[in-house]
């Protein structure tokens, strides 16, 4: 167990290199002067302002030479400063990233209850009605765009019901739909996925010996087949987190969320360059962070799991 | 495995039986035709791609007006015989721009499918034909594309090409590159350890004639069925670009940037953003399903 973790730890060295390596060139492989597309849309700097900006960048130094700097920098913490605001952004971004958490693991939450019920309940009764919307469900699901479901929530719950908030961030309010119109669209894959994983499970020795047993059929369901059934969802997980934090940034615009994919949104209308390099930066580390957990996870529920 | 089945109802079919009508299918191509036509979800996919063809193709003969001549005296006309989508906030027919909107969102399925599959399946042939270095730096760049969620790389790639339609086909396009590339490299590791492969080289047949003759067209039914799941994908990702403003600019009648403008008079005006986001969503169930058609009709085993 303690070698898989460490083997997967360092597996994961070369990915992060590769993003800081992505993100370092992403200014540097447009053509034209990198100061320019740092400022990009910005009104016209001044000669100060560039010469602040080459320094920040480190262009006077060979390239490697620029790429510890980048990196040196960003352990400290140093991301720049967005133009729009003037603030570094690292501090823009840790003002909002509780925000897309917080609604990441709302929506994740929304999409397991729904996934995996609808996913149980498709398997238990195969072939029955209750397979067959639960599946037409789910293939609408992946289909309907989320920022569409978005807007027809708010159209319902806010303008005509006026249940909920329009737009807005703050309270468990400006929560709930965001949340249940990404978690909705996530759960179309789990419940695929848990249907198919169940299916499988209750086939097995395991449960026909439960049965045989006499235990209750819930009983056999849950705790023998849905048990078994879990392993491939967990992973499933760490792809889904990676779709919800990339399906926040749409979503986020639509409910007008402030999160990070607000302000991603709003950095690439205005170009403004270091706040996207660092947004870019972040998201892409925490991801990978996340599917290095799901992983060790996985292999902790597992005990077949090994690196051998 | 095709190519051995394929091969042995080529035998069949030379056969006892006679050929002709009443006679059962026996090519791979006739039973996969059956296959997919017995499965009436899939036919539903097939009628809504059809359908959703045609209206593009036909959009000019079809619409009655201009997609995007403005028309101030007709702004914000309800839905009625006269517009059965009613009008947006310049007075242009919905209807109209959603038939124009279908070429658009075609074209942008096609071209970022196609990106991905031409590139992504040279990438998997040579590092799955030849290994070596290729290989290996293909696959950790791939890890590194892997790394970023989905929409964050086609948003990092237009962060640096600039806003535009165009840019958005090659985003979408160049983020989906890594799913094709390892499924090629995949296909191409298997097939090139069958005996088939095996006798090829042994009769000394060049390299490309074994890749592109004796492997290529055994590996793309996987990537047939990746490639119609990805239109729809490419479509549901460009819509949300455009949405954000990073892909299609106006007037042009793109579905995700319609919906987006469609969002300010969602309190009054509600058919704006509602029509060409039921557009969007059938577009995307038709290749959906089509695509898990075909794939429960080319590998029946991956059913359930």
């Amino acid at each position: 167990m303690l070698r898989y973790i460490a083997v997967r730890l360092i597996s994961a060295i070369p990915v992060v290199f590769g993003v800081t390596l992505a993100v370092f060139f992403m200014v540097r492989l447009v053509p034209g002067d990198p100061v320019d597309i740092m400022f990009g849309n910005q009104a016209r700097p001044t000669p100060e302002q560039r010469a602040a900006m080459r320094k920040q960048l480190g262009l006077d130094l060979p390239i490697h030479k620029q790429y510890v700097k980048f990196i040196s920098d960003a352990l400290r913490g140093d991301l720049g400063r967005s133009f729009r605001s003037k603030r570094p952004v690292m501090q823009e971004i840790l003002i909002r990233l509780p925000n897309t958490l917080k609604l990441t693991a709302a929506s994740l939450a929304v999409a397991v209850v729904i996934g995996t019920v609808t996913g149980v309940l498709a398997a238990t009764f195969k072939g029955s009605w209750i397979d067959n919307v639960s599946m037409v469900s789910a293939v609408l699901g992946v289909s309907i765009p989320g920022f569409w479901l978005g807007l027809m929530l708010i159209l319902l719950f806010s303008v005509r019901l006026g249940w909920l908030p329009v737009s807005g961030t703050g309270t468990w309010k400006h929560l709930v739909l965001p949340a249940f119109t990404l978690g909705l669209l996530s759960s179309a894959i789990l419940a695929r996925l848990t249907r198919a994983s169940m299916l499988e499970a209750l086939s097995g020795d395991y449960v026909r010996t439960a049965r045989a047993k006499g235990l209750r059929e819930w009983w056999v369901v849950i705790r023998h087949a849905l048990r078994n059934a879990l392993i491939p969802i967990v992973t499933m997980l760490g792809l889904q987190i990676g779709g919800l934090l990339s399906g926040a940034f749409i979503i986020e615009a639509v409910f007008g969320y402030s999160g990070i994919g607000l302000l991603a949104v709003g950095a690439l209308q205005t170009r403004d360059f270091p706040l996207i390099q660092g947004i870019v930066l972040m998201v892409s580390l925490i991801y990978v962070g996340v599917n290095l957990l799901v992983d060790i996870i996985y292999a902790a529920i597992d005990p077949r799991i090994s690196y051998s | 495995m095709n190519a051995d089945r394929q091969t042995m109802q080529r035998v069949d079919a030379k056969g006892a039986l006679p050929l002709g009508a009443g006679a059962a299918p026996r090519s791979q191509r006739q039973i996969v035709w059956r296959r997919l036509r017995s499965n009436r979800l899939a036919m539903l996919g097939g009628v809504i791609v059809g359908t959703l063809i045609l209206l593009a193709i036909f959009a000019p003969v079809l619409a009655r007006y201009d997609p995007t001549e403005m028309r101030l005296s007709d702004q914000f006309l309800p839905p009625s015989l006269e517009h059965p989508f009613g009008t947006d906030d310049f007075g242009r027919d919905i209807l109209t721009r959603i038939l124009y909107g279908a070429r658009i969102s075609l074209r942008i399925g096609l071209v970022a499918v196609g990106i991905a599959a031409i590139v992504g399946s040279i990438i998997g042939m040579t590092a799955g034909y030849f290994g070596g270095w290729f290989d290996i730096i293909s696959q950790r760049v791939i890890d590194v594309m892997l790394a970023f969620p989905d929409l964050l790389l086609a948003l990092a790639i237009i962060a640096v090409l600039g806003p535009s339609l165009t840019n958005v086909m090659i985003a979408v396009g160049i983020g989906s590159v890594p799913t094709y590339a390892r499924l090629m490299r995949g296909q191409v590791l298997s097939l090139k350890r069958k005996e088939y492969v095996e006798a090829a080289r042994a009769i000394g047949a060049p390299t490309r004639r074994i890749l592109f003759v004796h492997i290529l067209p055994n590996a793309l039914s996987p990537m047939i069925v990746l490639a119609s799941l990805g239109i729809a994908s490419s479509i549901l990702s460009a819509a949300a670009l455009s949405f954000i403003g990073m892909g299609a600019q106006p007037p042009t009648p793109e579905w995700g940037a319609m919906l987006s403008n469609g969002r300010e008079f969602l309190r009054e005006e509600w058919w704006i953003a509602t029509f060409p986001g039921l557009a969007i969503a059938i577009t995307v169930l038709g290749f959906n399903i089509l695509g898990d058609g075909l794939r429960d009709a080319l590998d029946p085993q991956s059913r359930d």
